[in-house]
């Protein structure tokens, strides 16, 4: 009857330990969510979404599968996945570098061409 | 009793990792994909040289990692880290594009100045402006303009002119005793915060030895810039020790 009664309270406390990280877990995936928010609109505002459309398209994705991993409460892949949405900032990054370098070449050439023609 | 509740604890915790679980199949596709993309970056030869080292390398970790915990059976970190792999292998392909393409610009607009600078040498009657030419000064608007980086005119560590720089700033001297109007402006950069202002102290050098060589110091606007102004490069726009040498009031006959 001890060992029960010791067995009972044991899972009690395993039970509750386990609500605890998933707590945790919980919070910091909607903490990372919320970053992952206000990034993407800061993008979209300061970007011609047109350019990174794609991009922007994968992210959403990547937190929509979160929010479905938070309701079915699997935290630990729910994390996994809002980290590879953050760290899908870097693609969206470099494509905007490789846009910004396109214009400009652009830029240059019609000034150029415009120069010669003066001249 | 005692069995009948470690069973039920055992068949517990076993869903509970079955519910996490990402199955191996899936591990696999995810790192063949970013092996093939891999395979795919380092096939390109005019990409190849432009890809960022250091995206790269830790995406290469990334694979071998995942592989690693494929072997281990840990589904989901391997899963996230050949994720990972790809996404950062991705960024790389696109970083690297657009050094390419700012490398290309550099090139474009030096050759195109090459050219002009022929162009002008066939059709003009003025006979100084093979010193414009061969000082390799490059017109833009109504100045000449030149950079030269520091390893180009000095050497050791207290700045000294070298034989190489000597020869290069003789050039643009050239120019200034051939175009008697003409004022130059030296503009010292550095690529790091200026506390000791050894920006202003290039320019300053170069004044010195222009004024021994016959130069008026009045048409001599010596200066530093620290690091405020940056250079277009391939790599983008960085902050480099460099001279820039800015030639105006030159007419051409």
């Amino acid at each position: 009857m001890r060992i029960l009664n010791i067995l009972i309270i044991a899972i009690i406390i395993l039970c509750n330990i386990g609500r605890v990280i998933a707590s945790d877990q919980l919070v910091e995936v909607k903490s990372l969510q919320n970053i992952v928010k206000i990034k993407l609109n800061k993008i979209k505002k300061s970007v011609k979404a047109a350019d990174i459309k794609d991009e922007i398209g994968v992210i959403e994705n990547y937190l929509k599968d979160t929010e479905k991993l938070v309701k079915d409460e699997e935290f630990e892949k729910a994390y996994y996945i809002i980290s590879l949405a953050i760290s899908y900032f870097n693609v969206i990054e470099a494509k905007i570098e490789m846009n910004s370098a396109e214009i400009e070449f652009q830029k240059l050439r019609t000034e150029l061409s415009d120069e010669d023609k003066r001249e | 009793m005692i069995k009948k509740i470690f069973t039920v604890l055992i068949i517990v915790i076993s869903s509970q990792y079955s519910l996490f679980a990402w199955d191996a199949g899936k591990v696999k596709k995810s790192i063949q994909k970013a092996e093939s993309y891999i395979s795919e970056i380092e096939s390109n030869i005019h990409l190849k040289e432009f890809i960022p080292y250091e995206y790269y390398s830790s995406a290469v970790v990334n694979i071998r990692n995942a592989r690693n915990e494929l072997l281990k059976k840990e589904y989901n970190v391997a899963y996230f880290y050949s994720e990972v792999a790809y996404i950062k292998l991705k960024a790389a392909y696109y970083f690297a594009k657009a050094r390419k393409i700012r490398f290309d610009e550099i090139v474009y607009e030096r050759d195109h100045y090459k050219n002009n600078k022929k162009y002008l040498d066939n059709r003009a009657s003025d006979s100084n402006l093979r010193y414009i030419i061969e000082a390799n000064l490059f017109k833009k608007n109504n100045i000449f303009k030149i950079e030269f980086l520091d390893k180009e005119i000095f050497t050791g560590s207290r700045l000294r002119i070298s034989s190489h720089g000597k020869l290069l700033i003789d050039r643009i001297i050239k120019v200034l005793t051939a175009y008697k109007k003409c004022r130059v402006k030296l503009v010292g950069h550095s690529g790091f915060n200026d506390f000791k202002k050894i920006s202003g102290y290039k320019a300053r050098i170069i004044k010195r030895y222009m004024t021994e060589k016959g130069i008026d110091p009045d048409r001599i606007d010596a200066f530093g810039a620290g690091n405020r102004i940056v250079m277009k490069t391939p790599l983008g726009y960085r902050r480099i020790n460099r001279i820039e040498i800015i030639v105006s009031g030159i007419e051409i006959k």
